[in-house]
């Protein structure tokens, strides 16, 4: 297979290196903002999880576009990552811990002082490929988020995460709905049919009233195994919403590599490489044919 | 979120669960004796980096222990009995691994004690050797890590090794006395030994179990077993004992290596001091009185040399003929060696005294130069009165540069050796053999070629025959006075266009009780062929004659099988023709197999791949032996003497020759304990209907493995899934799977009732049909392939839809969905194994990826008795990711194909495309029409029910949760070219995710699964509405496959086929079958 393999079965991973994106989930926040215009008015946005840093790219350039004329700070964008990221102009990078409630400090001081219009969460773990296990560490990364969106997020704010939409989601949602008043689940035309990712979009964020945000987790345990599933008028329903022109790219849809009259066909590297993955050791040794010498 | 249970084994055999609802993930569990209380309590770890003390009688949860450091956990794992003493190691997804002691507070926190930083992704294992000194943890950046935990200091000295090996995620690691054992993503559990000294490891072994998901292991006590559960269900038990000595790093470190002396101290100084340099050309290993076998070399300067396992070497002769060229063999004991020289002669050293080899035995046999020599002892014939012994007699037989083959026998009769050629052989056209089998017992000669062909030759009675002493002289002692024998029948491209490397040939075990079966012929029985090529193949044929002058058999060469003569052994009374028959197709390696050896039933495959050598079983795959060694340009050979528990490896390098045992009883205390089913998630699914059993569930499976598997599930649970058969063909993810049955075969030789075809079709447009027989024996072979559509091979086929089967002309229409927006119809021809493009949508009508499919038909003018007359309106809808179904007309296609027969209506257009064979066809399809907004996203799965007339039901189930249902009167469908308008139906938020499938059991009810792990029965209604009835939870993650097997009321016959109950079976990372009550 060769390198144009992966842009004929992915097109918006080729799109998302013909348009410099670092990666093609840039689509999925894009579309996600065509449905439910979740950056309007926006002039303060946090991005969690943010590596490689796509998300910080379309907060960067799509939150320039609400600066009016008499207004003259920029957007404020802060982007957290437990990993290092390559630098972005117009994003301030923390390379910190979500967990942590020096982080969620950082944030603020980052705003003055102020709280942010829109907290935006693309993290996922590296998938095991036991679906309960990585469901789960999904979950907990949302809450993780969540928890300390209750600490940066202004009331009436929105967040946006992605979710795995496996078998405890209505659990997650039930937990999403105490905190905020409009709760949606949003499926970019850009993320695949096949896939079991999708975002969830909550609308003015209003936390119970007695709340106190801490990092401890917040939320209410809901006694839920596989004799009493949650099912019928227990089950909590938050409307799917997809979204993204119909008239746009399909990601589940192999096309051909002319896909348009504009020139011809370019085998594209991708616009941001990993900086530090785990396996960058391994990589190494492999290289130097560590793994053919051995057993 | 996790259950836990604790077992209460009492005095008797009756025990007790106790269920306990822990409110988190669970990552240990441990027991622990509670010195207060006097009994024995559990402990758990919660991924939330808590411990949890629990009463296992109540499941009250005692106490607990918050750890300082909040954070997620991958793995934890608890050390201490008792319970002042317990101390907690936690892997943290911060790619740290934390010690901590719990202090069984709800208000003040544990402390960390040592917090061990050196692993560069998420710690997916923790574990502690037995007496918690050390701690080995598993992580995300492939290395398993080992601390120190004697050490008392919080230092990152403790940090012992960082172990490499494993080329993906590290799942899990365990420290034993010697040894610390690692399993991983990488399909595979490695084995690391410690280096007495340095506190070093170096890696001793890797046991591959799967192709992807060591997910687990234990040790016994005595820590010599370790036991791998993968993620194909399969359950490894492996003797780390048998690791010693198993796995090289070169063969230079093997134990036995044994130079040769310098060529003055044996060549005649005349000749030595012509010579430069000296190598061994060729080599042979002979078995001794001793366990080691004896050593003969032919130098490359002609000498001979020879070596007992305890003395020294001397020259056995100096032949010059032998100078620059020779090709050897012997039989699998050396008893025999026969080496083959330029000018065509061919010497034979007997090695039947242990000490001493006899003189050469000489015989100018061609006229070029020889290429290839099997030799093999005779076995089994009749050996009364005759001064033959056994074991020394044996067949040669011998091809030259000219394409010559000759068969020969050698024999001792007392002190002499007696060399008579029995036949040359005539090879067809450019054919040039390989490898060849003769046995004189069964009466047959295999040969195989190097471009992969198999050929076979039916040895008269007269030659084979030859017990006594006074037959002797009646055979000719040149070529040119022996007979030639021809042959019966071949197999080209048996094993592509690759040299076959190895071929045995035994007495067939397997007793047919069909007509093909004869005794009439006493040499010609029933034989199995096993073959390997380079191409990394092990093939299994049966050769079958049949001797009925039967007028009536109309079986003709097919894929799998070829037909034949008898060319030698022609029989006066009846006629008798020859089959050769594939049964089985089995990949052993990525790389090439060298040879195949037969020892106790048992058939072992030397292979090599990526620079390395591996000796396996051939049947479970399990590794006996591997070192490093290139094939190319270096001699090996196997040794084996009757009875013995080892194999002697041996291999030359220059002036070198070194060996080495394999304990064949090693890879026997590694075995299967429970065999796989699928490594990757399992995509497709279809039962198996079985004739008169009613409860037996048979299933095809295919998923990301890219492998079709048959699988049984077993009601009694006892065996909950047993393989029957498995196949890879597919190099890409299997996405579905089809299962037409119904087909009694004229053209099948095994059990005509039980044979039906499946089809498979996933990634890169593979479409292909197998043919599954379920008899004495189940088989599985590829029948026919869809050529590739010369558009874009990038495509996958997202679902498959079955047409119309045509019982007469033995054709299968199947209608294909492409994630290229297109679709495709596609005729298969089972006779002639190929599928044809019949029609295809040209338009990309769909314009985005097709997901479902579904074919309605209606039989008009059923009132006609005359079967072929019906004319049968054949619907197909289609769905696709923009939420739209499409309907279209495919009437003409099933009538023009079921009227017409062979000749297609629609001519081939037979593009000449170089980069693919393939044909399209002018057939276009066109949507009849289109309903748009079935789905607010992707149609994941549609199904269609007739009802009464010409009314259809059709439902369908969207990733946005819905399911939608509508019914629409065909007539008016096709009568109508307006806009069509029908009223859907939809139940929001069926499944809390995704549907994935969805079938109707009858009219009126569906079966549905969604991604949220649920099954649910729907009754749906024209009127009332869509109605749950039924739902229940899977443990099946990732549900993407669903197979419905109805029971029909047995009790009441009048019932108009009542549906009683319905088994659904549901795939995805696994497999669940369900029984409902309807």
């Amino acid at each position: 297979m060769g390198k144009s393999s992966k842009d004929r079965r992915d097109v918006y991973y080729r799109l998302a290196k013909e348009q410099g994106w670092r990666a093609r989930s840039a689509f999925k926040l894009l579309q996600v903002d065509e449905e439910f215009n979740i950056f309007e008015g926006v002039t303060r946005a946090v991005d969690l999880c943010a590596a490689p840093g796509s998300w910080s790219q379309v907060l960067s350039r799509e939150l320039q576009k609400n600066r009016t004329s008499d207004q003259k700070e920029p957007p404020q964008i802060v982007a957290v990552d437990l990993q290092a990221m390559a630098p972005l102009s117009g994003v301030i990078q923390i390379q910190g811990d979500i967990t942590k409630l020096s982080t969620a400090e950082q944030i603020v001081s980052h705003f003055h002082g102020s709280q942010a219009d829109l907290v935006v969460s693309d993290g996922a773990p590296d998938v095991t490929g036991l679906h309960d296990l990585d469901e789960y560490i999904q979950a907990q990364l949302i809450l993780a988020a969540l928890n300390i969106t209750t600490h940066v997020l202004r009331p009436g704010g929105t967040f946006v995460a992605k979710i795995f939409r496996g078998k405890d989601v209505t659990l997650l949602y039930a937990q999403l709905k105490i905190f905020f008043r409009t709760v949606h689940v949003a499926k970019p035309r850009s993320s695949r049919n096949s896939s079991i990712e999708a975002f969830i979009v909550c609308l003015d964020y209003h936390p119970p009233t007695d709340y106190v945000p801490n990092m401890a987790n917040p939320l209410m345990d809901v006694p839920y195994d596989l004799d009493h599933p949650i099912v019928g008028s227990n089950r909590v329903i938050v409307p799917f919403v997809a979204c993204g022109d119909l008239r746009g790219f399909d990601a589940d849809m192999t096309y051909p590599l002319q896909i348009d009259d504009s020139g011809s066909y370019q085998a594209r590297d991708p616009t941001q490489m990993p900086i530090s993955p785990p396996y960058k050791k391994a990589l190494e040794l492999k290289r130097s044919n560590f793994y053919n010498k051995g057993l | 979120m996790s259950l836990l249970l604790a077992v209460e084994i009492k005095e008797t055999t009756a025990y007790k669960v106790v269920g306990h609802c822990a409110v988190n993930w669970i990552k240990a569990a441990h027991w622990v004796y509670c010195l207060q209380r006097n009994k024995w309590l559990a402990v758990l770890a919660s991924a939330h980096n808590k411990a949890f003390l629990c009463d296992p009688y109540t499941g009250e949860t005692l106490a607990s222990a918050q750890c300082e450091e909040r954070c997620i956990l991958y793995s934890a794992a608890f050390y201490g009995r008792e319970l002042d003493n317990l101390v907690v190691a936690s892997g943290t997804v911060f790619n740290h691994v934390l010690l901590w002691r719990p202090c069984w507070s709800e208000i003040n926190d544990s402390l960390v004690e040592k917090r061990m930083q050196a692993h560069e992704g998420v710690v997916f294992s923790v574990a502690f050797n037995r007496d918690g000194s050390e701690l080995v943890s598993a992580s995300d950046d492939r290395t398993l890590r080992v601390w120190d935990l004697s050490k008392n200091s919080d230092e990152d000295d403790c940090l012992v090794a960082t172990l490499y090996g494993h080329q993906a995620r590290v799942w899990s690691g365990i420290a034993l006395k010697e040894y610390i054992v690692s399993a991983s993503e990488d399909g595979s559990c490695r084995v690391w030994a410690r280096d007495g000294k340095n506190c070093g490891f170096s890696a001793k072994d890797s046991w591959k179990q799967c192709k992807k998901n060591v997910w687990t292991m234990a040790v016994n006590d005595s820590e010599e077993l370790v036991v791998s559960g993968a993620a194909d269900g399969s359950i490894c038990v492996w003797s780390i004992g048998s690791i010693a000595g198993k796995h090289l790093q070169t063969t230079s470190s093997l134990d036995s290596i044994i130079d040769l002396p310098a060529q003055a101290d044996y060549l005649p100084h005349s000749v030595a001091a012509a010579r430069k340099s000296e190598h061994i050309r060729n080599f042979a290993l002979y078995s001794c009185s001793g366990t080691d076998p004896g050593i003969i070399t032919v130098m490359d300067s002609g000498c001979v040399l020879q070596k007992l396992p305890k003395g020294d070497w001397k020259m056995l002769c100096f032949l010059p003929g032998f100078a620059g060229y020779s090709m050897l063999a012997s039989t699998l004991s050396g008893d025999l060696i026969a080496v083959g020289m330029r000018d065509g002669s061919v010497a034979l050293f007997f090695c039947t005294s242990a000490s001493a080899l006899s003189e050469p035995l000489l015989k100018k046999l061609h006229k070029a130069s020889i290429q290839h020599l099997t030799v093999v002892p005779v076995k089994g014939l009749d050996f009364k009165n005759d001064e033959i012994q056994q074991n020394t007699v044996f067949d040669l037989v011998t091809s030259d540069s000219d394409r010559m083959v000759v068969w020969s026998r050698i024999k001792q009769v007392g002190a002499v050796f007696q060399w008579h050629v029995m036949a040359s052989l005539g090879l067809p056209g450019r054919t040039r053999l390989a490898t060849a089998a003769v046995d004189s017992m069964l009466g047959w000669m295999v040969i195989g070629s190097q471009n992969g062909g198999i050929y076979i030759f039916d040895l008269p009675e007269n030659l084979c025959n030859l017990s006594a002493r006074s037959q002797l002289d009646k055979f000719a002692l040149a070529t040119k006075d022996a007979p030639v024998l021809d042959m019966a029948v071949c197999f080209g491209l048996a094993h592509s266009d690759t040299d076959i490397t190895s071929i045995i040939l035994y007495e067939s075990s397997q007793k047919r009780l069909d007509s093909l079966t004869t005794n009439q012929h006493k040499w010609l029985k029933q034989s199995s062929i096993v073959t390997s090529g380079r191409d990394g193949i092990v093939q299994r044929f049966e050769i079958v004659v049949s001797v009925q002058a039967k007028t009536t058999m109309i079986v003709e060469s097919s894929l799998h099988m070829r037909k034949g003569q008898l060319a030698n052994s022609p029989l006066t009374d009846s006629f008798a023709e020859i089959f050769i028959e594939r049964r089985t197709t089995e990949r052993v390696t990525a790389g090439s197999i060298g040879g195949l050896y037969r020892i106790a039933e048992q058939v072992y495959a030397v292979t090599f791949y990526r620079n390395r050598m591996v000796i396996k079983d051939a049947s479970s795959q399990m590794e006996l032996f591997s070192v490093a060694f290139a094939e190319r340009n270096r001699r090996w050979r196997v040794h084996y003497v009757d009875g013995c528990n080892s194999l002697y490896l041996g291999f030359i390098n220059k002036l070198q020759v070194s060996t080495c045992p394999i304990d064949l009883r090693s890879h026997l205390s590694n075995f299967r304990l429970a065999p796989g089913v699928s490594s990757l998630d399992i995509r497709g699914i279809s039962a198996i209907q079985v004739v008169g059993a009613n409860d037996r569930h048979i299933v095809a499976l295919g998923g990301e493995d890219c492998v079709l598997r048959i699988c049984e599930l077993d009601e009694s649970l006892e065996k909950p899934v047993k393989c029957l058969a498995q196949a890879r063909r597919h190099s890409s993810a299997i996405r579905c799977v089809l299962c037409v049955s119904g087909f009694g075969n004229e053209f099948d030789l095994s059990d005509q009732e039980s044979s039906r075809y499946i089809l498979t079709a996933g990634a890169s447009c593979e479409l292909r049909c197998w043919r599954l027989c379920i008899g004495q024996q189940v088989t599985l072979l590829e029948w026919a392939v869809a050529p590739a559509l010369s558009h874009d091979s990038e495509s996958r086929i997202m679902d498959l839809a079955i047409v119309d089967v045509n019982h007469g002309q033995q054709t299968i229409l199947v209608a294909a969905a492409y994630s290229d927006a297109s679709i495709c119809l596609w005729r298969l021809d089972l006779a002639k194994n190929e599928f044809v493009s019949v029609a295809r949508d040209s338009s990309y009508a769909h314009g985005c990826c097709v997901l479902s499919l579904s074919v309605a038909k209606i039989a008009a003018g059923t009132a006609n008795s005359n079967a072929s007359d019906v004319s049968v309106t054949t619907t197909l809808f289609s769905g696709a990711t923009d939420g739209r179904i499409f309907i279209w007309d495919l009437s003409q296609f099933v009538n023009d194909s079921r009227h017409r027969g062979h000749c297609c209506p629609y001519g081939y257009l037979k593009t000449i495309d170089d980069t693919s064979n393939s044909r399209e066809i002018g057939g276009i399809l066109q949507p009849v029409t289109v309903i748009d907004n079935v789905h607010q996203s992707g149609v994941n799965t549609i199904d269609t029910w007739v009802l009464q007339g010409t009314q259809i039901a059709i439902a369908s189930g969207g990733d946005d949760n819905n399911l939608s249902y509508f019914t629409l009167d065909c007539a008016d469908l096709l009568s109508q070219s307006k806009d069509f308008d029908c009223d859907i139906q939809r139940y929001e938020n069926a499944h809390a995710s995704s549907v994935q499938q969805l079938k109707f059991i009858d009219g009126c009810r569906l079966c549905s699964v969604g991604t949220d792990q649920r099954i649910a029965i729907w009754a749906v209604n024209g009127s009332c509405g869509i109605e749950m009835t039924f739902m229940e939870c899977t443990q099946v993650a990732d549900p993407s496959a669903m197979t419905l097997l109805l029971a029909r009321c047995t009790s009441d016959s009048s019932a108009n086929n009542k549906i009683d109950s319905v088994d659904v079976l549901v795939a995805g990372i696994g497999i669940e079958s369900f029984k409902v009550k309807l």
